[in-house]
């Protein structure tokens, strides 16, 4: 199957959107594990004095 | 919630659908571009104009959630413009032989993105919490007006001359509107579900900090 070469740039201009708004949420996702890693070391620190 | 996920989701995957399958728009080369690159730089403008409202209410309650949205939104909104920028460079270069053509709207956007830049790091030099959060709302209050300007008043101005296409919305197919305004609401529904993430990761993260203290 051949692609048609007026799809391409559309296709690179798809690639970055998505791939921008991907790395976003990959940015979201590790601040997420950040605060849980921290929250389970407070955690973690307060347990022996309780 | 799950609801808002599911509706995002089946939204864009048609509005994807119908932008790569639908007919050129009229007068342009590679016009299915618009699909992405318009959508982009329609949902900077909206998570800057609810950047600047988060920072109203910021000041009007001095709860901490509204700050967090509020950088959590300008922050999706410079992101986004970044891409509507590097796609609108590629549709420039098919369309006018050049990335970057000295274009109003081309240099309107850049200049909001540094405006953006140069709050975000104005941010990040304050020490205090209280005082960077009051200053951010009246930042980001100031980035709505600098970003209607560059990017509405700016490209208008009589001594500009706009290589954009005007006549496209008025004069292509309902067809071709009914797909470009289809992907701006999908583009906008992620960019709004991404800024409410983000937010609620800094309110988590400011909440750590605090308990800390």
């Amino acid at each position: 199957m051949k692609l048609d070469p007026k799809i391409v740039p559309v296709l690179i201009v798809a690639l970055i959107t998505w791939g921008g708004i991907f790395l976003y949420l990959l940015r979201v996702e590790m601040l997420t594990r950040k605060v849980q890693k921290e929250l389970e070391q407070k955690l973690n620190d307060e347990e022996p004095r309780a | 919630m799950m609801i808002f996920n599911a509706v995002i989701a089946i939204w864009v995957t048609a509005a994807m659908t119908l932008g790569f399958f639908m007919p050129q728009a009229k007068g342009l080369l590679a016009s299915n571009i618009m699909y992405f690159h318009v959508p982009m730089a329609i949902s900077m403008e909206i998570a800057f104009l609810l950047a600047a409202w988060h920072g109203f209410r910021y000041l009007k309650t001095r709860r901490m959630e509204h700050d967090a949205q509020s950088v959590s939104f300008a922050e999706v909104g410079t992101f986004f413009g970044v891409i509507a920028t590097i796609t609108g460079a590629l549709w420039a270069k098919i369309n006018w032989g050049a990335y970057w053509n000295w274009d109003p709207q081309q240099i309107g956007i850049v200049a909001t993105l540094l405006t953006y830049f140069a709050l975000f790091a104005l941010r990040g030099a304050m020490e205090d919490d209280e005082k960077m959060r009051s200053a951010w709302a009246v930042y980001a209050i100031f980035g709505i007006v600098a970003a209607v300007f560059w990017t509405g008043i700016f490209r208008v101005l009589p001594q500009m001359r706009s290589l954009h296409p005007t006549g496209v919305l008025v004069e292509s197919s309902r067809i071709f509107k009914v797909a470009l305004w289809t992907n701006v609401a999908g583009f906008a529904m992620i960019m709004i579900k991404a800024a409410l993430m983000r937010g609620r990761v800094q309110v988590a993260q400011e909440k750590l900090k605090e308990a800390a203290q």
